[in-house]
């Protein structure tokens, strides 16, 4: 019964396998044709308003990502340990247990990896980053789970190795890197996968309707002394905005930029609201993070300092209008070209867009200004 | 500059140290940080996200408000020959902010891994923009950064907090999670973060190895550096164990 069910399980896994290498042939065979023969193949669908070779969508948002011909790995200390293939049921339970976050960062990413020591066949399993748990507690925490499931206690041999953070784009790097690094799943280009992703979440008549707000906001209110910056916080959940800022820097406080009054005023007024709550309510809402997954739509590309604060804030999404060659830190030839909102990406990071549409305008600003 | 100066960073960073243990007490992450002008303490400034709800409240930032409320006129022309004590590297956030406001020099204790703006992620406090038609005389000059003074220390501290944090946590039950690690820190690579000749202006010719060999700086009680040379050569690499946003 039990051999059944694993050779069920086999002709089912070697089904999709088959069908992975349906799909990334043709992926690799869209490589090789232009941009519109990309659109009318059935993996593409038709209706998708995405320039994929200028990553715009609906051809007004401009996603700011990295060059997508990357051929280094960008590469990331990961403890694994050896374990023996019939023991691969705990270490993946083990990691739904206790490292969960890790998962989404680590998708491309296969849990295992065949070696050979001494003739014997082990599996490398792949644990968790170096840097949030030291080499003591990640070896009590596999033996422990050894011990649980099997109730013996057996050496364990627990070492650092290098992760590929990026994914590959094409199949021959992913077959280089997963041989020389660590083992990638490959599911067809992960450019195009990540745009569709992207796209499906991506609401155009909302990011229309604050942009339009914004520039009026930006255009009309404000004074001879003052920046025409403007900064509003959505929460995309209830679509509503929680916070609508104007860069308000004085003589006496330089660093009243507009994302940043939207920060404290955000948390200025949920402040107050827990102090008057309930006791209840107040518990139902330990949440510290309170811009967690928030839309800014912002008028002039932020600066290192308000760039880092949003991801500080943990965003899902920027959208800004005007670039800031000088002090930008989002845009990728901007600035120092940091790119911050994907910078610290085994953290967090968030999706950036440049409104590159001519209907809606910021107004320009002297571009060696932080804003 | 000079090595006659080490026992004043010395004892700078011990204050810095001594407002991270207030940090503690009022259950903040402690990172905390001091500022200095013409010899004296002007500000002190400690982590406040937790109380204020506001990821940007970091201890620099505090100082700063601090500074703005004392030399409302002239804050400006004070931070120009201000210097800052912090015990952790400044992120990426306030790196930034320390060069938009013209800090001086910066020290600090340990390095800030995930998030550091001084050299661990990038270095915000002396990197120019890439494109070539830039007036550099309108950008806002560089500044050069410190690091490892008490670097054990400051490690020690943001420990203290996590076990803390664990004993709140109920998936950590073992004991086992809740011992303070005294034996393992982090190494400091020091040419992440600043050049042989700036670290030999400061600690003298004498202490290159402790450059060269990635040492942790020593001091006895008086502030005076009592590192010695293994002679190897040998680069110690790194361990490390932040999990903070700091």
């Amino acid at each position: 019964m039990f051999g059944l069910c694993n050779t069920t399980e086999k002709y089912t896994k070697n089904f999709i396998t088959l069908q992975r290498c349906m799909i990334s042939t043709i992926y690799v065979l869209l490589e090789y044709y232009g941009h519109s023969e990309m659109q009318s193949t059935s993996q593409i669908p038709n209706n998708y308003d995405i320039d994929y070779e200028n990553l715009i969508f609906y051809k007004n948002f401009q996603r700011i990502q990295p060059s997508q011909n990357q051929t280094t790995p960008n590469l990331a200390k990961y403890w694994i340990t050896y374990i023996k293939p019939q023991d691969s049921n705990i270490i993946n339970n083990l990691i739904k247990d206790k490292f969960k976050d890790r998962c989404d960062l680590l998708k491309h990413l296969k849990t295992f990896m065949k070696v050979k020591v001494d003739d014997t066949i082990y599996l490398k399993a792949l644990l968790c980053d170096c840097e949030s748990v030291n080499y003591t507690e990640i070896k009590e925490i596999v033996s422990q789970a050894l011990i649980e499931s099997k109730g013996i206690t057996q050496k364990i041999k627990i070492e650092k190795a290098d992760i590929p953070l990026n994914k590959p784009f094409d199949k021959d790097l992913n077959k280089k890197w997963s041989s020389e690094i660590w083992p990638i799943v490959w599911k067809g280009n992960p450019m195009i996968q990540e745009l569709h992703e992207s796209y499906k979440s991506f609401k155009v008549e909302n990011d229309l309707k604050y942009i339009k707000l914004i520039t009026e906001l930006a255009n009309s209110k404000h004074e001879d002394n003052q920046l025409p910056v403007v900064t509003i916080f959505v929460d995309p959940k209830i679509d509503r905005i929680i916070s609508t800022q104007l860069d308000t820097r004085s003589p006496q406080n330089p660093i009243k930029h507009s994302i940043m009054n939207c920060i404290e005023e955000i948390a200025e007024n949920e402040c107050c609201r827990r102090k008057t709550a309930s006791e209840e309510d107040s518990k139902a809402s330990s949440n510290n993070y309170l811009c967690l997954n928030y839309h800014v739509y912002t008028t002039h590309e932020p600066c290192t300092m308000c760039s880092m604060a949003l991801l500080h804030s943990r965003i899902d999404k920027l959208v800004y209008i005007k670039d800031s060659t000088i002090t930008g830190s989002i845009g990728r030839e901007s600035g120092n070209g940091y790119m911050i909102h994907l910078s610290c990406s085994l953290n967090w990071k968030f999706e950036s867009f440049k409104y590159i549409g001519d209907q809606y305008n910021a107004p320009s600003i002297d571009e060696y200004i932080e804003v | 500059m000079g090595k006659n100066e080490i026992p004043v960073h010395y004892f700078w960073m011990k204050e810095a140290l001594k407002v991270a243990e207030e940090a503690l007490t009022v259950k903040e992450v402690p990172v905390a940080c001091i500022y200095v002008y013409k010899g004296k303490i002007i500000a002190r400034g400690f982590n406040q996200t937790n109380i204020t709800l506001n990821g940007t409240r970091h201890a620099e930032f505090e100082g700063f408000k601090t500074i703005r409320e004392l030399y409302p006129e002239s804050f400006e022309e004070v931070l120009k020959e201000t210097d800052l004590y912090v015990t952790v590297e400044p992120c990426i956030m306030c790196a930034s902010l320390l060069r938009q406001i013209q800090i001086r020099r910066v020290f600090f204790g340990c390095a800030n891994e995930r998030f550091g703006g001084n050299g661990s992620v990038f270095k915000v406090n002396n990197d120019f923009p890439k494109s070539q038609d830039i007036d550099r005389e309108k950008l806002k000059r560089s500044y050069t950064v410190y690091p490892g003074i008490l670097n054990k220390d400051a490690v020690i501290m943001l420990r203290k907090f996590y076990l803390l944090e664990n004993e709140k946590s109920p998936n950590l039950k073992d004991k086992k999670y809740r011992k303070l690690e005294l034996q393992e820190f982090p190494i400091l690579n020091y040419s992440s973060f600043l050049t042989k000749s700036e670290f030999t202006m400061l600690f003298g010719k004498e202490y290159e190895f402790i450059y060269d060999e990635n040492q942790f700086l020593e001091f006895n009680e008086t502030g005076e550096l009592t590192n010695e040379a293994t002679g190897s050569g040998l680069k110690r690499v790194k361990l490390s164990d932040n999990s903070f946003n700091i």
